[in-house]
């Protein structure tokens, strides 16, 4: 026996108590649905209501006259009784909101229907606006819609990007300068290893420095032991090595390679060389061929001077220098070191022949001084025996250009219409083309070429 | 403090407004001796009089018109529409009269005053007692136009519309004038126009940025509510003036969260939220990370027996929050 | 006449020449002469006439102008001068007039000087709307003239509101509206009169007709007829009669300001209109101004002596007007954005920054 209470609904919006005019039932009636139960008046109307649902009245509550409040019991049903076939309660006409549950509250009125109180309305008085927080400013760059849907096709990550636009904006060149390089080979063959690149995000908070090139992900070498036997042998990579590897990547990174390489007739040089290495034996020196190259190199970069030059980043300035301090590319067992000999213009052969001499002894005892190991201005690097047939040296950033010597050969030359044996040394030169054009690289190159060949010019020239 | 509901609330700022400055008056259909069809102006009549609580006849034209000449007299009109359905007979006098009397008299006529009427659906009360004809006011230059959520807000809003120069539209969001409850501060405050309040902040990095008002507001949080649970934070913004907007909020927001969710009653075509949307576009472009996005009403009449289906309740709002979220 | 009160004439104006219920007031005979036979208000009269003839003028140099090109339009109220200054003449200090769009003349009668019509007409920087409002709508606070717009009928709502705020408030001061061409086929005429109505409101609303005008906008024979439904009192008043509507104004306005509430007075009145040809030919028999030449003549007042020095003066300052008129920057662009609210609010600012 299910017991159903009738409360007076509001039936007036905002009525808040009718007055009893007539009973339409009694107890002991069994009422059907939508039956008239009673009639109410209240300031707005005197309105007949009538049964919401089927079944007994048990009681009513209120006499004819008197005054009740809105929302308080008017008739009290016993629902499923017998008498007749209960109907279950009908389903509201009208849906309830779908995320919520029927509202008990009162009925509706003439004007629609005025809730007391709404699904998830239960929450507590809203809070003062807060300042906003800044926990989660997000560090998402700036881009125009179409960049980020070309960086989600390309598959990059548009926070690794730096950005180049206007007001710090990631512009589509940026992310496809970005695609191009994440997709290029990489450099190191032993790299085998690197994180889903375009799902990592860069650690919260980091830097915009941090997204640089220099920054690219660090080559990882997993180990191949299989946990029985050492396979490999883990060393510090530190102190010189460290710093040449810095060095050699700085200027691999930044100045634009191009290797220029030529072959150059020696014989002359080698000539005079012989006539002059007993002179020079007896002043106490052992003359080699390499004060010649340093002369001939100087002679060059007086007719360009932009070989002997630097570029000045940071005020976007071409330095020219205007000392020739040629530093000489030196293998030791510490590793690879450029001893500088200064001033090399001012300097007979004799004694940039003592200078190298005194350089080389130095750094084959690792004792070089810290002076003698700065301030070069342009390099020659001897190549030598095992210098194979040609190279590709790497600038002594920031210099622009290099020397490369290879060791001389016997090799069939023409000469006069005639096959002779002609003593054949190779040169490669790099220079960074961001400041030394190709056709100003060949001409430094052959400018040397000319005074190695004819080393008697270098004595016109001498100062 | 006292605990009030939407209509108490506003009924205590008229309360407290016509006790501080008899210039206020308050007319329209049955707001004297009835109280209003809503009871919002119950014991006004008794405590001010017939001269100042007027049940005027039946007319939205007469009504606004009549209120133009009092302001235009000096006195600072009330006038209540029965509903916002039934603004239009008057509309005419909105647009054409109040709007531009300021401008076209140099300055020289204001006709200041706050018109209030209840707005919005879920009350079954079919098509003339449920449309939100907000961006029908905004799109007219002069008027500014307001809408409480609950009851601090409605009373601090209705005063802080009392002492603003300009004509204002308040409108009051019917479904949730008896549900929204809170604590009320007795006598004078204002709670100022053109600023928004953040109610909800988003705290994870997978945000969006909700926009809503009036009784909408609610179907936001309980939208915000879910998603949460489901991984994505919510920054619910209650506008609380529609117009002048207070887009600096919105769009520090957007520019936080990169998302946007705009819920409205109204239609979608040429509702408020294609404005919104097009100044977010204007003002956070690079910060997009989604489409900004509307869950509005239908481009239709409201209905009656489908109300529920017309409204852009929680159950829709969620997923456009969840697709804005994960776009 | 020394009380004010018009005799009546058995005349009507009515388009099929049935006789109307409510009688057509008139207190001077064809002739000028004071139909009760009393003495005619010499200043008054003297007052009216300089009103008409400054009205007769400028609408004919207002006319010319818009032909010229030089005012985009311009609402004339020639031949119905008696209707267009008459009623103004009757407010005292402190009276708010609600000016229909063809009294734009009316408001000179409320003190608004000639060099501020013609800056408004002119939309100038100098006027105070600033050249925003129509050119035929006056509107000066100074004056108590109240700006109207465009739309007809609703400023009589307007007038409704006011008047109920000053009874309210038990103010003596009363307010007239201008009913114009047809307004009172609208929808505002409607609510004015019954709120008005309702609110005793302290209005008189002077509703202009012709008898094309009348059987054109409505199947009843007046529209003071209209006012018997409303329960506002109404008059009507031969409008060729300056006197007579004056008068009718007059007791009206002393009966709002005395609680009596509203009062519709109907004044009917020939409007001169242009031809096909574009010609206009002024009322003769009819017309309001020689009427009260007549008038002033048999008191004994040298008419022509008052008008012809007016007319002088009057072109004088027209053409002066004009001339700094035209010569006046217009606004600048910077103004459009101001008085849209009381302070320019920020999208306002936004636009107005891009704009200047």
């Amino acid at each position: 026996m299910a017991r159903w209470e009738f409360k007076l609904p509001d039936i007036g919006e905002g009525v808040t108590e009718g007055e009893i005019v007539a009973w339409l039932c009694k107890p002991g009636d069994v009422l059907s649905e939508d039956a008239p139960m009673v009639e109410v008046m209240t300031d707005k109307a005197t309105v007949t209501i009538t049964s919401p649902r089927a079944g007994l009245v048990v009681e009513t509550h209120g006499a004819v006259g008197a005054i009740v409040a809105v929302h308080s019991v008017l008739v009290v049903f016993e629902l499923d009784v017998a008498a007749g076939a209960p109907s279950p309660s009908p389903a509201p006409s009208h849906a309830a909101p779908s995320h919520a549950a029927p509202d008990p509250g009162p009925a509706a009125t003439a004007v629609g229907d005025i809730r007391e109180s709404l699904p998830g309305m239960g929450r507590p008085a809203l809070p003062p606006a807060q300042p906003a927080a800044s926990g989660y400013f997000n560090e998402r760059p700036l881009a125009t819609p179409a960049t980020r849907k070309l960086a989600r096709d390309r598959g990059v990550n548009l926070s690794e990007v730096p950005p180049t636009g206007p007001q710090g904006r990631v512009t589509k060149a940026d992310v496809e300068a970005f695609a191009v390089r994440a997709a290029a080979p990489p450099e190191n063959a032993i790299e085998t290893a690197r994180p889903a690149a375009p799902a990592a995000a860069p650690p919260s908070g980091a830097p915009a420095a941090a997204h640089a090139p220099a920054a690219r992900e660090l080559v990882k070498i997993p180990s191949l032991s299989d946990g029985s036997a050492a396979l490999e042998e883990r060393v510090p990579f530190a102190g010189m090595r460290r710093k040449i590897s810095a060095r050699m990547a700085q200027s691999k990174h930044t100045a634009a390679h191009f290797t220029f390489v030529e072959e150059c007739d020696a014989g002359a040089l080698r000539a005079l060389r012989e006539r002059m290495k007993a002179q020079a034996a007896s002043a106490g020196v052992k003359l080699s061929f390499l004060p010649f190259f340093v002369k001939a190199v100087v002679a060059a970069l007086k007719k360009h001077p932009i070989l002997n030059s630097a570029l000045d980043e940071s005020t976007n300035e071409l330095v020219y220098r205007k000392v020739y301090n040629i530093g000489i590319a030196a293998s030791t067992d510490a590793g690879l070191i450029v001893p500088v000999v200064k001033h090399a213009d001012r300097k007979s052969l004799l004694e940039i022949a003592r200078d190298i001499e005194r350089l080389a002894g130095d750094a084959k005892a690792g004792k070089s001084k810290a002076e003698d190991l700065s301030g070069s201005t342009f390099t020659i690097t001897s190549l030598g025996a095992q210098g194979g047939l040609f190279a590709t040296p790497i600038i002594n950033f920031p210099e622009v250009g290099i020397l490369g010597i290879h060791q001389m050969k016997e090799k069939p030359v023409v000469r006069d219409g005639q096959i002779v044996i002609g003593q054949v040394m190779l040169l490669s030169l790099s220079f960074d083309h961001r400041i030394v054009d190709g056709h100003v690289g060949a001409a430094f190159a052959y400018d040397i070429i000319g005074y190695l060949e004819n080393p008697d010019r270098l004595f016109l020239e001498m100062t | 403090m006292t605990q009030m509901n939407l209509v108490s609330a506003i009924n205590d700022a008229l309360k407290v407004a016509m006790r501080a400055d008899d210039r206020v008056i308050v007319l329209g259909e049955d707001v004297g001796k009835v109280g209003g069809v809503f009871r919002v102006t119950q014991g006004l009549h008794e405590e001010f009089g017939e001269d100042r609580v007027i049940d005027t006849p039946l007319s939205e034209g007469g009504i606004i018109g009549a209120a133009i000449g009092m302001a235009l007299y000096g006195l600072l009109p009330v006038p209540e529409i029965q509903f916002a359905d039934f603004i239009f007979p008057g509309y005419d006098q909105i647009v054409s009269e109040l709007a531009k009397l300021r401008y076209r008299s140099g300055g020289e006529y204001p006709a200041k005053m706050v018109i209030r009427t209840p707005v919005g659906g879920g009350i079954r009360g079919g098509l003339y007692h449920s449309q939100s004809p907000e961006s029908l006011f905004i799109h007219v230059a002069g008027l500014k136009v307001v809408c409480p959520s609950n009851p601090y807000d409605a009373k601090g809003l209705l005063l802080a519309s009392l002492r603003d120069p300009d004509p204002v539209l308040f409108f009051e969001p019917k479904r949730v004038y008896r549900a929204a409850k809170g604590d009320v501060p007795e006598g004078d405050y204002v709670v100022p126009l053109s600023k928004a309040k953040i109610v909800r902040e988003a705290t994870g990095r997978r945000a969006v940025t909700v926009v809503a008002w009036g009784a909408m507001l609610y179907e936001a949080l309980a939208a915000a509510d879910e998603a949460e649970r489901q991984g994505v934070s919510c920054e619910v913004i209650d506008l609380r003036t529609l117009w002048p907007i207070d887009l600096d909020t919105v769009v520090e927001s957007v520019k936080r969260t990169g998302r946007l969710v705009v819920v409205h009653e109204a239609p979608k075509t040429c509702g408020f939220g294609a404005e919104i949307v097009a100044l977010v576009n204007e003002k956070a472009f690079l910060h997009l990370e989604a489409p900004p996005c509307r869950v509005t009403g239908y481009d239709t009449p409201f209905p009656y027996t489908l109300e529920m289906d017309y409204l852009p309740l929680a159950h829709r709002i969620l997923p456009a929050v969840v697709a804005t979220a994960n776009y | 006449m020394q009380d004010g009160t018009p005799a009546t004439s058995e005349t009507t104006a009515s388009a099929g020449g049935v006789p109307s219920a409510t009688p057509l007031e008139r207190v001077l005979s064809p002739e000028g002469e004071v139909l009760d036979g009393g003495p005619v208000d010499v200043a008054t009269a003297v007052g009216l006439f300089r009103h008409l003839v400054t009205a007769r003028l400028l609408d004919l140099r207002f006319i010319a102008l818009q032909r010229s090109g030089d005012i985009p339009f311009y609402a004339s109220s020639l031949g119905e001068e008696g209707a267009t200054s008459a009623p103004p003449f009757a407010l005292d200090l402190g009276d708010a007039y609600f000016p229909g769009p063809r009294s734009a003349l009316g408001s000179l009668v409320r003190g608004v000087s000639l060099s501020e019509l013609v800056h408004q007409v002119f939309g100038t920087a100098r006027s105070a709307t600033r050249g925003r409002g129509l050119p035929h709508h006056v509107s000066s606070r100074e004056n108590g003239v109240v700006s109207v717009g465009g739309v007809p009928g609703a400023s009589l709502t307007h007038a409704s509101g006011w008047g109920w705020a000053a009874r309210m408030r038990g103010d003596r001061r009363a307010c007239l509206a201008v009913v114009c061409g047809a307004a009172f086929a609208s929808g505002g005429f409607h609510n004015a009169l019954n709120f008005a109505g309702v609110g005793r409101a302290n209005v008189v609303f002077a509703c202009v007709v012709d008898g094309e005008t009348l059987s054109s906008q409505t199947g009843s024979e007046t529209v003071a007829e209209k006012g018997q439904a409303y329960g506002v009192p109404a008059r009507r008043v031969d409008g060729r009669d300056a006197l007579a509507v004056h008068a009718a104004i007059a007791r009206a306005l002393v009966s709002a300001r005395d609680g009596g509430g509203p009062t519709l007075v109907e004044i009917v009145s020939p409007r001169a209109k242009p031809a096909e040809d574009g010609s206009i030919a002024l009322p003769a028999d009819d017309c309001p101004v020689l009427l009260l030449e007549r008038c002033l003549a048999r008191a004994g007042v040298d008419a022509a002596a008052v008008r012809a020095p007016l007319e002088a003066e009057l072109d004088e300052a027209f053409r002066l007007a004009v001339a700094e008129a035209r010569s006046s920057a217009a606004p600048g662009r910077a103004s459009l954005f101001e008085d849209v609210y009381a302070e320019v609010p920020r999208h306002l600012l936004s636009q107005r920054d891009a704009a200047v």
